[in-house]
């Protein structure tokens, strides 16, 4: 009689770090010359004390918005987790838009309605305006209010994760036994963490955003940096002069890992425990919520199309940009596509309890300026040289560079994905001897889709509305339409620039609204 | 019929935790044997070693047909039932049991296996989110059963379970033993359940088989107190057992002591006319179920244990065992 | 989510994925192309490309700069890319930069008949580039708060107290700005430039990142409120004000004294250009009266080089500008920022 052994469950061993490795493998490369003495820093630019004006501003705007991106992401979680709002799917959704829009039009969006002659103007008369000029020198106050909208849906999510925490954590005991003011308090030390990162985050996302003052036509040191780069060709000296954007960028990511460290075994509190049907103050937070998304999401939009005057123009404006919209519909499905599927592979080869440092290594570019990316990976396109051939070269780069871009988001809602995927399923099907390819298509697929799915529609509408890299990284004839409204942004006639940029709004928000109305399911991504 | 199975010197670690040591047990064909134990004992990880999930880090485990013949893990079928049921939540119940089906298998098994199960037509094409708790037992088990494993293993399957379903789960496994002749392998940390459905019981504790056999045996004959307090209720009492099967809690060496007792089972105690040292008067009463508990207080112990007849406070009465006594002192 | 949903949304994937699949596929065949860099405005600029696309056949690659990148931008990629150009055709909005490449020697020479007909004052002697037409350099002023009567009629006067705070400027280190200076330097000499822009500094002149934004900061003042008012730009700016209905006009300054800066938009065709052919197809036709007449018909701003020849003997020539343009780029580099 023969000894058999059960059978020992096989692991595979493939290395999490070898899969993403290989695709952050061009970084270095492309950060380093050829000959590493010549990287130096530029005298010209950085000695300029008007620099140093351009900077503090450019500090103090950045952290005014972050702070108030923080205020206002603070409120709406926590008035969530606490009264359990309405109706949250479908206003949360909206509260992400402008996120997700293209900021340039975003930004164009908020100038139309509360700029000057703009919606609000008329409404009010010259009084807005006299206010208006009294408090905005250099369209700061816009670009302050600008940064605050974009950057407003990253704290929020950061800060629901943190509330779901809260909820597991005794939230409901919170409510029973303190005060109010003891119960804030309870909040807001509790959530601490989450606050310092996601004002971190927006700071250095503010910091590094070269869309919105390039739009507002105001001086920060994104615009000097990207002048640095495409007016000078110093790449060197521009990447020198972002150091303090990436070293700011840095730190958030990595409070973020620590984040999900440790919270990855995160309870679900009950729907039901925390509904509080009669209180009148849900109704008041609601109304607050509806409000903010009145004013300062469907007054802009509505303020654009004001400004764009008619449809014939809008008409005119799809028309004559098809060519670009094209190329951006081409540019933006391969990004989507590419990154629906190399953070899922990353995802399903994450150890299973996954480190700092993989996380960081995983969500670094999550503040990092896209300007910064684009300069970086634009030496790439340089080492290639330049021939005409190089165009779909450059085409590869640039997805490349949207791909990094939109990898943070990618992997972190394809990594909840692969959490939620229960070790047992896979154990029963095993047990039930169902082929491997059948369990793929029967069990892990239906399960990954609607992740999979999420991530490829944000990544679409990230990059659609990207600016800094196409602007960078784009071939000559391969404009998108981010670029072209770019182009046409203080040259043309404001009603054609305004068609343009709601044709933009309707190319990126299209799959957004599609995939919420056709599958409205709440995704905890983080 | 189902496979019988043997352990021996099973070991397995976790890093440099050890789960199970020296673990060995014997399992015959067609039998309903129990694994019970405290929580963390190692029951969930034996039986996963015996479905062939994880890996044995020492000792073996041997399958065995009908005839004696050893047999591969890999040509047993051997199903699992889980503790989380494990169901997938984007399958219907129907294709929970189709995907699990043999393809030589036709309608035929297919529906026999879901109205066995008790699963009506009209929850076919509904998915696990859409179903209620027992409706849940019911497929997962409708799984396990569909491909019509000679050993079935389950795991803690009636934990939250009411007192109607678990009883109609614990006929359903038995139907499925008598019928198919399927050998049974049920985890649990209730003995109740081992004593409602199983014939051999092994107890782990802390890694280890402490006592194996059938399950009145275990019962009644426990290896020692710790054994006895994870198979059912015990009465801590230190007395001697005297011939005549009084106890005397006030000298333990006496000559005519047969036993020094520590514990005994609650069925083994009865209240006798109090007599010397056999004197206990009770300081205390409260219900329990349809049952009174007592607390009982002699010159020198004090016992507590559960009785049908109603005492009351102060009391003095004194205890005799009635069957043989069970726990070694 | 059901099985239903699940289906249609794989269908969607891959029919989104094929149908662009096809695209790329059908787009990739051999077509006949040439690349441009295109610093004249894209407004103006695209549909005589386009144009020029429909009647040849030829495919336009074009790069355009914006109003953070500007034509400095694009001459910078072209001096880089010099070992393997990239580039076939440059159209400059100006005509300093362009013949500091011609200098460099990064211009092919074309033959003489593709320029015959463009006035020598306005083309390379030795045929390496041309201009196609004109805008010139103008003080902007709006009219609801100013008339000509009181507007400012010289630069010179743009230092005077009464626009201090009220004059807004495009940054001199790119574009027509930047020519302007080196013009400014060429007539009146370095020292008269510095103390003119150091004047205009001390009068709090509103330095903004372009001439469209000048024309928009000027655009929106407002009367009995002090906000910039009057300002440097070119005409097409001007003009594009007007034909969107804002309240701007123009003053042509130093009329007297010589003039103001007259600023051809040249064309090039690059040395080794990958597409030499296409390459001089599209400078003819760049060069010919239609083009010129689509120009100026888009935008008034532009003027016919027919009509646009600089007035006086002081002015001066394109190379004196372009002595003057590295010297004076490097003093406002260093001195000219807001406080």
């Amino acid at each position: 009689m023969n000894p058999q052994n059960v059978r020992s469950q096989s692991k595979m061993k493939l290395h999490p770090l070898i899969v993403v490795g290989v695709f952050f493998l061009f970084l270095p490369f492309a950060w380093a010359s050829v000959d590493l003495l010549e990287i130096r820093i530029r005298p010209d630019l950085l000695e300029h004390r008007h620099l140093v004006t351009i900077l503090t501003s450019s500090i103090v705007i950045s952290c005014i918005g972050a702070f108030f991106a923080v205020v206002l992401g603070f409120f709406v979680s926590v008035a969530h987790s606490h009264y359990r709002l309405p109706f949250f799917a479908v206003w949360g959704t909206l509260m992400l838009v402008p996120l997700i829009c293209p900021v340039t039009m975003w930004s164009m969006a908020q100038n139309a309605c509360f700029g000057e002659g703009g919606l609000i103007n008329q409404f009010i008369g010259e009084s807005w305006n006299d206010l208006y000029t009294k408090f905005t020198p250099g369209k700061y106050i816009l670009a302050v209010l600008i940064f605050a909208q974009i950057t407003m849906p990253l704290c929020m999510l950061i800060i629901l994760r943190g509330c779901r925490r809260l909820q597991a954590g005794g939230w409901i005991a919170a409510k029973h036994y303190l005060t109010r003011t003891k119960m804030c308090l309870w909040v807001i030390k509790g959530l601490k963490h989450e606050i310092i990162t996601s004002f971190l985050l927006a700071f250095s996302l503010n910091l590094g955003n070269f869309a919105v003052p390039h739009a507002l036509q105001c001086r920060l040191i994104s615009v000097e940096i990207y002048s640095q780069a495409i007016n000078y060709l110093d790449r060197e000296g521009a990447i020198a002069a972002s150091v303090i954007i990436l070293a700011v960028a840095m730190l958030p990511a990595f409070l973020l890992a620590l984040i999900f460290r440790r919270t990855q075994s995160l309870l679900q509190p009950s729907e039901t425990l925390y509904s509080d049907q009669k209180n009148w103050r849900r109704g008041l937070m609601a109304t607050i919520c509806m409000g903010y998304l009145i004013i300062f999401l469907f007054f802009p939009v509505a303020a654009l199309f004001v400004q764009c005057g008619s449809i014939s123009t809008l008409l005119q404006a799809i028309r004559v940009s098809l060519p670009e919209a094209s190329n951006s519909l081409i540019i933006a499905s391969i990004c989507a596509v590419l990154a629906g599927l190399l953070p899922w592979a990353a995802a399903l080869v994450s150890p299973k309890k996954v480190g700092t440092a993989w996380e960081f290594f995983n969500l670094w570019a999550i503040g990092v300026s896209p300007l910064v990316i684009a300069i970086v990976c634009s030496r790439i396109g340089s080492l290639f040289g330049s021939r005409i051939g190089s165009i779909t070269i450059a085409n590869a780069i640039l997805c490349y560079a949207l791909l990094l871009r939109v990898w943070p988001y990618a992997f972190r809602i394809l990594s909840t994905g692969k959490q939620e995927y229960h070790l047992d399923w896979h154990e029963a099907a095993r047990m039930a001897r169902i082929p491997r390819l059948r369990q793929v298509t029967k069990i892990d697929l239906p399960h990954y889709l609607p992740y999979v799915v999420l991530t490829m529609v944000i990544a679409f509408s990230l990059s659609i509305g990207e600016i800094e890299i196409s602007q960078m990284l784009c071939a000559p004839g391969c404009g998108t339409l981010a670029l072209r409204l770019m182009t046409f942004l203080h040259f043309a006639p404001a009603n054609e620039v305004a068609g343009l940029a709601l044709f933009q709004m309707a190319v990126a928000m299209t799959p957004v609204f599609v995939l919420f109305a056709f599958w409205k399911k709440t995704f905890n991504i983080l | 019929m189902g496979i019988s199975l043997e352990c021996v010197n099973v070991e397995f670690t976790i890093g440099k935790t050890p789960i199970l040591r020296d673990v060995s047990l014997g399992i015959s064909a067609g039998q309903f044997f129990g694994i019970v134990g405290p929580s963390g004992a190692g029951k969930t990880t034996l039986l996963r070693l015996l479905a062939g999930l994880d890996g044995l880090k020492g000792g073996s485990i041997y399958f065995y047909d009908s005839n004696g013949q050893v047999i591969q893990q890999a040509k047993n079928n051997v199903a699992l039932l889980f503790q989380s049921l494990a169901l997938w939540p984007h399958v219907t119940v129907r294709q929970h049991v189709e995907l699990v089906l043999p393809s030589a298998s036709g309608e035929k098994r297919f529906d026999e296996v879901l109205l066995e199960c008790g699963i009506p037509e009209s929850l076919w094409p509904r998915y696990p989110h859409q179903l209620s708790g027992g409706e849940l037992q019911r497929v997962a088990l409708a799984r396990a059963l569909a491909s019509q494993p000679m050993l079935l293993l389950v795991d803690e399957p009636l934990v939250n379970v009411d007192q109607l379903l678990r009883s109609q789960i614990q006929s359903l496994l038995k139907n499925i033993q008598v019928k198919y002749g399927t050998t049974i392998v049920y985890v649990t940390h209730q003995w109740e359940e081992i004593t409602a459905l199983c014939e051999s019981v092994c107890v782990l504790d802390r890694g280890r088989v402490i006592q194996q056999g059938p399950v009145d045996r275990v019962y009644w004959n426990p290896v020692n107190r710790r054994c006895a307090k994870v198979t059912g209720a015990v009465v801590d009492i230190s007395a001697a057992l005297l011939e005549s099967g009084r106890i005397s809690a006030e000298d333990k060496t006496v000559e005519r002591a047969i036993r020094i007792l520590e514990a005994v089972r609650p069925q083994q105690l009865d209240f006798i006319e109090p007599q010397g040292s056999n004197s206990w008067s009770v300081f205390a009463v409260y219900p329990s179920g349809f049952d009174w508990c007592y607390q009982l207080r002699s010159a020198q112990d004090t016992i507590t244990f559960k009785s049908s007849r109603r005492l009351g406070v102060g009391d003095v009465v004194g205890i005799a065992i009635r069957k043989s006594p069970s726990i070694a002192g | 989510m059901n099985a239903s949903s699940n289906h249609v949304l794989w269908s969607g994937i891959v029919l989104f994925t094929s149908y662009h699949a096809m695209i790329v596929g059908c787009s990739s065949s051999e077509r006949q192309e040439v690349v441009i860099y295109v610093s004249v405005d894209r407004k103006d600029a695209e549909p005589i490309l386009k144009e020029f696309e429909t009647n040849t056949g030829i495919q336009v690659r074009a790069l355009y700069d914006s109003e953070s990148a500007k034509t400095t931008g694009l001459v910078t990629r072209i001096l880089a890319e010099q070992e393997q150009p990239r580039c076939d055709v440059f159209w400059n909005n100006e005509h300093v930069q362009t013949m500091l490449l011609a200098q460099r020697g990064l211009c092919a020479k074309s033959p003489p008949d593709f320029s015959a007909h463009v006035d020598a004052a306005f083309k390379s002697p030795d045929g390496l580039w041309a201009s196609v037409a004109t805008r010139s350099r103008v003080i902007i002023y709006n009219t609801d708060v100013l008339n000509y009567a009181n507007a400012p009629k010289t630069l010179q006067e743009l230092a005077g107290p009464q626009w201090n705070g009220r004059c807004a400027i495009a940054n001199p280190q790119f574009g027509t700005t930047r020519t302007h200076i080196a013009f400014l330097s060429a007539c009146n000499g370095q020292k008269w430039v510095e103390t003119f822009l150091e004047s205009l500094l001390a009068n709090n002149v509103q330095i903004v990142n372009g001439n469209a934004a000048v024309k928009n900061l000027v655009a929106s003042a407002k009367p009995r409120q002090s906000l910039v008012c009057v300002g440097v730009t070119d005409t097409d700016d001007v003009y594009a004000g007007i034909a969107a209905g804002e309240p701007v006009q123009m003053i042509i300054p130093d009329e007297e004294d010589g003039g103001t800066l007259v600023i051809p938009s040249t064309v090039c065709i690059l040395k080794n250009a990958p597409h030499p052919i296409e390459a001089r197809k599209l400078f003819v036709y760049l060069l010919s009266d239609d083009t010129q007449m689509q120009l100026v018909g888009s935008n008034p701003g532009y003027q016919p080089l027919g009509q646009s020849k600089p007035r006086g003997s002081a002015y001066p020539t394109g190379t004196e500008i372009l002595e003057r343009l590295l010297p004076s780029s490097r003093w406002t580099r260093d001195n000219f920022h807001s406080k």
